[in-house]
């Protein structure tokens, strides 16, 4: 299965759980998200992301000067985003509960005929 | 060294081309979604580089797929694929009018009479289109051609009209509006006729008014010089106290001004006057004052109309060698009484105030009159 539309759904809820703990720019948070295993996450998805969030109220954001390069945009949780984490992670765990039940459950054997068999 | 400088130089072209991939969004969106995009890319060529991997997904050729994919994280809208959210607050408006103008044609409807009406409104539609057209073109006309015409004056105005007509009627009919702005600008268009509109035909009501009076009243001659009655005074005639008459009295006016009989002396070389029996004559300034202007000095001379010289023109032309002096109405009239010697202060007893003398005019006159 095509893990980046899998992410798609979820890159929300992968962005403000790497970012509840210490504030980060974009690169850094695409970082973060690359090292706990989301290899294919875009970093414009994820810049995209920490905008729509942070038009949403879930994240505050701040600029600082880098030495000699270009500035960098910081986010950070706020209670709103603090908010908006626990709910969707909520809602997730329920969601891959109820999936992964689904998933455990015995399936009906189906049998298929074979090349050879007498029908 | 100058590797670096080169990816440094690539970062910044690239952030520069998806600055210019989400142009068409407010700079606000743009300025908070590329915000430290130079820092973020050369960081992150600092990574490929260190890690000295294939780099997975580190790809500067594609500005614009990169900035769709921003766009499409951020929830705003991909270029191309749905009308731009560049005026936020417009299109919220665009739609509540929109509902607006749902929910009152459906409760319009709602009754018979006025489904009725809004059909026959409908009907008058293109009337609308056409009169839209005229109204442009009028303000246009205003603006750009100097005078107000609201009605063309010549083909090329007509021309210009047609074309304004034309283009509304295709608007209305939903046609030529190649840009997704124009239904917008239509509607401010729309607004502005029927803002407009009530001034422009008044203005039009004045003009035509105003054509069809100068076409009742143009007149050829010029407007009579002195008055009497609403008749036109072609000559006068001064007599003294004694009631003998005079010649070449000067007369002016309350101001000063020279009392001519006719609007220009200075232009003027003859004033046509009608005889006992109908025959032009013209009566000619006196040739004591220099200059042709010589109007104010009475009585005026005479050319009869039978020295007028009709060869030439059918006016005709009256030559002062002709001129002599003008006939009085009366040989002589009642002189004057002092107020003492009047006696009574009754009324007099001769109420008719008429000159003593019948008018038999030419032959007394004639001695008098030697010029």
């Amino acid at each position: 299965m095509d893990t980046t539309q899998l992410l798609k759904g979820v890159l929300d809820l992968a962005v403000l759980a790497v970012i509840v703990d210490e504030d980060g720019y974009g690169y850094d948070i695409v970082r973060r998200l690359r090292a706990a295993g989301l290899d294919e996450v875009g970093d414009a998805s994820v810049y995209g992301t920490l905008r729509r969030l942070y038009s949403a109220g879930a994240l505050s954001s701040y600029v600082v000067p880098s030495d000699g390069g270009p500035h960098r945009k910081y986010y950070g949780m706020n209670p709103h985003g603090r908010a908006m984490l626990a709910e969707q992670r909520a809602n997730w765990t329920h969601f891959a509960d109820t999936l992964s039940q689904l998933l455990e459950k015995p399936q009906p054997s189906v049998s298929l005929a074979t090349i050879g068999d007498n029908l | 060294m100058s590797d670096t400088a080169t990816t440094t130089q690539s970062i910044r072209d690239f952030a520069l081309a998806v600055r210019t991939a989400l142009s068409d969004l407010p700079t606000d969106d743009v300025d908070e979604l590329t915000d430290g995009l130079e820092a973020d890319l050369t960081e992150q060529a600092a990574d490929v580089e260190a890690a000295d991997s294939a780099a997975p997904d580190f790809e500067l050729d594609d500005p614009v797929a990169y900035a769709d994919e921003l766009r499409r994280a951020a929830g705003l809208p991909v270029r191309g694929t749905d009308a731009p959210a560049r005026v936020p607050w417009l299109r919220r408006q665009r739609t509540r009018v929109g509902a607006l103008r749902a929910g009152a044609t459906r409760r319009i409807r709602s009754s018979a009479a006025g489904s009725q009406l809004l059909d026959f409104m409908l009907v008058l539609r293109p009337l609308w289109w056409v009169l839209r057209g005229w109204v442009v073109y009028a303000v246009a006309a205003a603006l750009l051609g100097g005078a107000i015409s609201t009605v063309p004056t010549d083909p090329l105005r007509w021309l210009v009209l047609t074309a304004f007509v034309v283009l509304s009627v295709q608007w209305g009919r939903g046609r030529w509006l190649p840009w997704r702005w124009l239904p917008g600008f239509r509607t401010v268009v729309s607004v502005c006729t029927v803002l407009v509109l009530p001034m422009v035909l008044l203005i039009t009501a004045n003009q035509t008014g105003a054509q069809n009076s100068a076409y009742v009243d143009y007149n050829p001659y010029p407007a009579p010089g002195l008055m009497q009655n609403g008749e036109q005074v072609t000559n006068l005639f001064a007599y003294d106290a004694d009631g003998q008459p005079l010649t070449d009295v000067q007369l002016f006016d309350q101001d000063g001004r020279a009392l001519n009989v006719v609007n220009d002396p200075a232009n003027t070389d003859y004033l046509p006057q009608l005889d006992a029996v109908g025959e032009q004559d013209m009566v000619v300034p006196s040739l004591l004052v220099p200059g042709g202007s010589g109007w104010n000095v009475f009585p005026l001379r005479l050319v009869t109309s039978a020295d007028i010289d009709y060869t030439y023109d059918l006016l005709g032309q009256a030559h002062q060698a002709d001129a002599a002096p003008s006939p009085f109405p009366f040989a002589q009239v009642r002189p004057l009484v002092p107020v003492s010697e009047a006696g009574e202060p009754t009324p007099s007893p001769t109420p008719d105030p008429a000159p003593v003398p019948t008018p038999e005019p030419s032959a007394s006159a004639a001695p008098v009159a030697e010029q």
